[in-house]
């Protein structure tokens, strides 16, 4: 096997993982290190990654534990940190300034009420709204039933939306233009 | 007016199905474009859909990061290979060493019974006696076989002379 069979397989891959790895850390730059951890890891796997019949399922099911281990080592506290407004990042083109806080603020709250979520509910969102995976896809990916995917899903959303309602009462002034 | 309340029931039951975790990627995308819409944005429960897709636009990898993960594969590459390398080397030569070090430093063995006497006469003397001990026992049994053997004899002997002059006579009768 060389480099150039590994990278035709896995690197097309790094949007979703990067995206799922985001969604559960929180913050960009434990998203990319999280990314990079689990390249390294398969490059150390080789033939056995490669010869997977589901490559995507493979690395989503990686990347989900070295996110549980980071979150588990650093505590609560990564996804804190990435929960806070000033941590924000990325800037899109085209949008006047007052858009682009708005988007950050809201980015910045959605983060906050992910990150209170139970784990497994977090993880089934994530994986369906913010990485756009199939639903089969997810349950491959967590060992859940059809039924449990869905059931979490269904949880985590309600769930999600109540926080959101919540932090945006609890806002400070709470006079955010929509 | 019809339209328009016909409009929010299809969103009311899509926001339904996307709770209940049944909702198809299309009809999200129609929860999501209604969001954005005038209609959406005066509708709370179009927020989540607008901080979801604000979230999604900011998940997006960084510019350069492919390079930067291809960057990470060429390294894991050529240290996972060259590591192997040296590996393998270093595992040849410490079983070579290791055959080698058995091989000069096993003794051979040679199989010496250990004395029990420390004197040569002592062993000697302790020698004889238990050949004699043997010989003793060995005519203990001689001599009594040979006794037993003297006594069969004499009884066979007493038995025939008794019987004979029956047995002759007997003879006679017939040829008679």
């Amino acid at each position: 096997m060389n480099s150039t069979e590994f990278k035709s397989v896995f690197l097309p891959l790094h949007p979703l993982l990067y995206r799922l790895a985001f969604g559960m850390l929180g913050s960009q730059e434990d998203a990319k290190d999280a990314v990079q951890d689990l390249y390294c890891k398969l490059c150390k796997e080789g033939e056995r990654a490669l010869e997977s019949p589901n490559p995507r399922g493979y690395c989503v099911k990686m990347l989900r534990n070295i996110c549980s281990d980071r979150l588990r080592s650093a505590g609560r506290d990564a996804l804190k940190k990435a929960g806070d407004i000033g941590d924000a990042r990325g800037v899109q083109s085209g949008l006047s300034a007052e858009s682009i806080v708005r988007r950050r603020e809201d980015a910045a709250l959605i983060r906050k009420a992910l990150e209170s979520l139970p784990p497994g509910l977090r993880e089934v969102v994530v994986m369906r709204d913010l990485a756009q995976m199939e639903m089969h896809e997810i349950e491959e990916a967590t060992g859940m039933s059809a039924v449990n995917a869905r059931v979490s899903l269904s949880r985590g959303r309600r769930m999600l939306k109540e926080k959101l309602m919540e932090l945006t009462r609890n806002e400070p002034g709470n006079g955010r233009k929509k | 007016m019809n339209r328009e309340m016909d409009g929010k029931n299809e969103i009311g039951k899509l926001l339904e199905k996307y709770y209940a975790g049944d909702t198809a990627e299309d009809e999200e995308k129609i929860l999501k474009d209604w969001s954005e819409s005038p209609e959406g944005l005066g509708d709370p429960e179009g927020e989540m859909f607008r901080e979801l897709s604000s979230l999604s636009s900011e998940a997006e990898p960084p510019a350069g990061f492919e390079r930067e993960l291809e960057h990470v594969i060429d390294m894991a590459y050529s240290s996972g290979h060259g590591h192997m390398r040296l590996i393998a080397s270093f595992v040849s030569v410490a079983v070579a060493a290791a055959i080698a070090a058995v091989a000069f430093l096993m003794p051979v063995r040679t199989v010496t019974p250990a004395d029990t006497f420390e004197d040569p006469a002592s062993a000697y003397a302790e020698a004889v006696r238990a050949l004699e001990l043997v010989s003793k026992n060995m005519n203990k049994g001689l001599v009594r076989a040979e006794r037993d053997i003297g006594r069969a004899g004499t009884f066979a002997a007493g038995t025939l002379d008794s019987a004979m002059p029956d047995i002759i006579q007997e003879k006679e009768n017939d040829n008679n």
